[in-house]
């Protein structure tokens, strides 16, 4: 097979392996209509819509980053009052007090980080997500 | 959602590699690709990436570039060398409503490597020194032994797993977890008796972080490399606190001339304790093409099936454009990037990049 053969393998392999869903029935993160919930200073709303649909890109099952899962079930005790890897002098959510929670430094990338800013490879989060943890946080970081 | 087109790329990424071969991930695969030569040829870590051997510096001195600019070595003396990457990175994501650009440091790694006894036994370090507060990203002691071309690793390394592509951002890199933002700390042993390259690495599985159960992850590639392309397998389980992750897959490349061809496929499987499993499918195609020497171009494809339980929710991702290595020591690459989502996704990740990447 010559290297015009070699190319149009390629080429055909390119088009016909897939293309990107339609996403019928999915909200814009790819999860079923059924599951959505509103995002809120609560729980419940950032684990449905940043922690799972983002974070756990990377942050998820056994392999997540740092040890940092955010599977819904987890992502409460893998934040609070657990110390951060990368600042040690940090917890990664102190409860009540969100200026002091290095999962803040990280998404907002604030000068002291160590690496980059979280979501990494990704947008930034928006203003109304951060205001979301910033919030769920300052409440005390309940399981609501 | 169940991809009944998955047999039929697995099946030609290795049919139509007459050859394979193997080896090991590398910093740049196709460049490993396109030579024949094993990832240990030109990088300290064995299994790729990061600081250059005095052969991959050389090579990168003499064949990579347009114009030959004299040399300089990387060695302080006999037994002390140094290394580092720089990049610097411009991006505009032009569809976007509201257009954004940025400058970004994606990189900025210094590396030493000191080798304590010839040929038996160094020590590795490459440390992340910006664009924030500084982070090892590995560290590690290695012994070598000539017997089978032996090797045995302690410390924090990448682990040696699929197409070690210097983007992250790939399904194939960010999905798996095999990236450079997730070394480990554990063991690796492995052996390189030509054509195979073998590697199995016995680590914390925490990614990094302090160990936190008793489980622990075995992460194992094995390769065949020949002269015009290479294949082969990799593998990784995970016992986690909660939860059990598996990842397999396999990868291959090929050269004919100026034609380089690389592609892998990985299916990725998270099983907790309690609930219904997950799995996600990634793949990635790579087609390179040289120009002249010093000039590249390249086209990607990546695929993601986030849920295979979910229908119509895969992504894909194109990139195109132009490498240059126009003197030694910088390389200069263009890119776009096609990310195509569902139609309701709000994130909009295309975006035009240019990257200027020193590196000795």
């Amino acid at each position: 097979m010559g290297a015009r053969g070699v190319a149009a393998v390629a080429v055909l392999l390119v088009v016909g392996v897939g293309c990107p869903g339609e996403g019928t029935g999915l909200d814009p993160f790819g999860k079923p209509l059924t599951d959505a919930v509103p995002l809120g200073p609560t729980l419940s709303g950032i684990q449905a819509n940043i922690f799972t649909p983002i974070c756990t890109q990377c942050h998820t099952g056994s392999a997540a980053p740092l040890g940092l899962a955010l599977d819904a079930g987890v992502a409460r005790q893998n934040l609070l009052g657990v110390g951060s890897e990368e600042i040690s002098e940090l917890l990664r959510v102190n409860p009540g007090k969100p200026d002091s929670s290095y999962i803040v430094w990280k998404i907002e990338g604030r000068d002291g980080i160590v690496g980059l800013r979280m979501p990494r490879n990704l947008p930034p989060l928006q203003a109304d997500q951060i205001t979301a943890i910033r919030e769920w946080i300052a409440n005390g970081a309940e399981a609501n | 959602m169940k991809q009944p087109w998955i047999l039929p790329v697995v099946v030609a990424l290795f049919l139509f590699v007459p050859s394979v071969s193997a080896a090991s991930p590398d910093r740049e695969p196709y460049l490993s690709v396109r030579t024949g030569l094993r990832c240990s040829q030109c990088h300290t870590n064995r299994t790729g990436g990061g600081g250059r051997t005095a052969f991959g510096s050389v090579f990168a001195q003499t064949r990579l570039p347009i114009g030959r600019r004299g040399f300089r070595g990387r060695s302080l003396n006999d037994w002390l060398a140094i290394g580092g990457n720089l990049r610097l990175l411009a991006s505009g994501t032009p569809r976007q409503s509201t257009p954004r650009t940025a400058l970004a440091i994606p990189e900025a790694n210094v590396q030493i490597e000191a080798r304590l006894v010839p040929d038996v036994l160094s020590v590795y370090v490459d440390e992340i020194v910006g664009p924030n507060s500084a982070s090892t990203r590995e560290a590690f002691a290695m012994l070598e032994a000539r017997t089978l071309d032996a090797y045995l690793k302690v410390g924090k390394f990448l682990l040696p797993y699929g197409l070690r592509l210097v983007d992250d951002t790939e399904f194939i890199r960010g999905r798996t977890g095999f990236n450079y933002a997730t070394p480990d700390q554990g063991v690796e042993f492995g052996i390189e008796p030509a054509p195979l390259s073998l590697f199995v690495a016995v680590t914390n599985g925490t990614q990094g972080a302090d160990e936190n159960n008793n489980g622990k992850q075995v992460t194992g590639s094995a390769a065949l490399i020949f002269r015009p392309g290479r294949i082969g397998v990799s593998a990784s389980r995970n016992e986690g606190p909660g939860s059990r992750r598996d990842v397999y897959g396999g990868f291959a490349g090929f050269n004919l001339g100026r034609f380089t061809v690389l592609g892998e496929v990985d299916v990725i499987r998270d099983t907790p304790e309690t609930g219904t499993a997950t799995e996600q499918l990634a793949a990635y195609l790579e087609g390179n093409f040289l120009l002249v020497r010093g000039v590249n171009t390249k086209v990607t494809y990546g695929f993601l099936d986030p849920d295979s339980d979910i229908g119509e929710n895969a992504r894909t991702r194109a990139r195109f454009g132009l490498e240059l290595f126009p003197m030694p020591f910088l390389q200069v690459s263009t890119f776009y990037t096609l990310d195509q989502n569902i139609p309701q996704a709000t994130d909009d990740l295309d975006r035009l990049s240019i990257e200027f990447h020193a590196f000795f």
